[in-house]
């Protein structure tokens, strides 16, 4: 593993189109590695990531963007928070997308603000969390 | 139900919707239950087999191209077909083992007292390796798969301090060997954190499944399953750690 400060804070804004979800994935995927995550974890995280910014952008106006900021924390927890607008509809969480989620993350959310798309999620790194600091 | 002509393909083909592709793949769930009665019984975890063949259904309908004249169903079976393949490569020997695994297996638990006697106390996994010539890796898998076998006998929680060791035995067939074996594992389970140790008994004692420890720890059932592998193979690694020691 990287030796990297115990917290940090990644922020990245994209036009809300999914030629642009790559780059989130591929930040995701970078910090989760860097957390300890193994590559099964970082692929089930990677599918998380891709599902909810891509239900996120699913409603949005031509010109609207996804911003998200991707922490990790102690204890190998990465956070991600994002927002997605404007959007027409509200976002819609279907049970197959529901399935990928619970797989890549520990806690995940998709809601709507006004006329924006919010979401969050938590993904913990096995290796940490196995450590007796992980509890 | 999806078949070749639905048109649905053609145009999840050409927009890449996202919610398209979540109804096609829920249209055609039944797959996954279907590799799931057909794999998920002994040598993988059916929760693995289920999420495996999730995954697969879902690069099935993302990479599945109808100009191409074969079905969706025969695309997707070949598919996730080859996806749990290698998933059964990858962990297959660690719950069902082949049989030259479970020959040696009785090979080596016959040869204990007869190694007990010899050296005076209980043999190593490398004292059994080097008799046998075989690594102690796979010494270690065949005593797994051996415990495998008894795993219902472990009736009684272990290495929480809530029950005896007696209490745990008396479920067993009470013979020596047996004893000593579920003694090693117990030594190894005291190294285990409080969490790991919680894990590994509702697992392989309370024999719940992964979906319900995870219910009960307020997890993901694919992150406890990555929890459960990286613990036992903590597990293999303190016992080759030990093996090794002077």
């Amino acid at each position: 593993m990287h030796e990297l400060p115990s917290r940090s804070s990644v922020g990245i804004t994209v036009p809300a189109t999914p030629a642009y979800l790559r780059h989130l994935r591929v930040v995701a995927a970078t910090m989760a590695d860097d957390l300890g995550f193994d590559v099964d974890a970082i692929e089930s995280l990677r599918v998380a990531v891709d599902e909810l910014c891509a239900l996120s952008i699913a409603d949005a106006t031509a010109e609207a963007t996804l911003s998200l900021t991707m922490e990790s924390g102690a204890n190998g927890l990465l956070s991600l928070q994002g927002r997605c607008g404007p959007v027409l509809e509200d976002p819609v969480l279907d049970p197959i997308a529901e399935q990928l989620l619970r797989a890549g993350s520990d806690t995940h959310a998709l809601s709507r603000e006004g006329d924006h798309c919010v979401f969050e999620l938590t993904a913990r790194s096995a290796t940490a969390a196995a450590s007796p600091d992980g509890r | 139900m999806a078949a070749e002509s639905d048109p649905r393909f053609a145009a999840y083909a050409a927009d890449r919707s996202r919610r398209l592709r979540n109804v096609l793949v829920e249209e055609n769930l039944e797959l996954v239950e279907y590799y799931v009665s057909r794999y998920g019984k002994g040598q993988i975890e059916a929760d693995d087999v289920r999420q495996q063949a999730f995954m697969a259904l879902i690069k099935a309908v993302e990479r599945f191209d109808p100009e191409v004249g074969v079905t969706f169903k025969t695309f997707a079976n070949r598919t996730i077909e080859g996806e749990l393949k290698r998933l059964l490569r990858d962990r297959g020997w660690s719950v069902r083992p082949p049989r030259s695994l479970q020959e040696l297996a009785v090979q080596a638990r016959r040869l204990e007292p007869e190694l007990t006697q010899q050296l005076g106390r209980v043999p190593r996994v490398a004292d059994l390796a080097e008799r046998l010539e075989e690594s102690t890796d796979r010494v270690l898998e065949a005593l797994s798969a051996g415990a495998s076998f008894r795993a219902d006998s472990l009736d009684a929680p272990i290495g929480d301090g809530s029950t005896s060791k007696g209490a745990m035995l008396a479920g067993s067939d009470g013979s020596m060997d047996d004893i000593e074996r579920q003694m090693d594992v117990e030594q190894l389970l005291e190294g285990l954190d409080e969490r790991d140790r919680e894990i590994i008994q509702m697992r392989f004692v309370e024999r719940r499944s992964q979906q319900e420890i995870a219910d009960t720890l307020g997890v993901s059932q694919s992150y406890l399953s990555r929890l459960l592998r990286q613990t036992l193979t903590t597990l293999r690694q303190s016992l080759d750690d030990d093996s090794l020691a002077p």
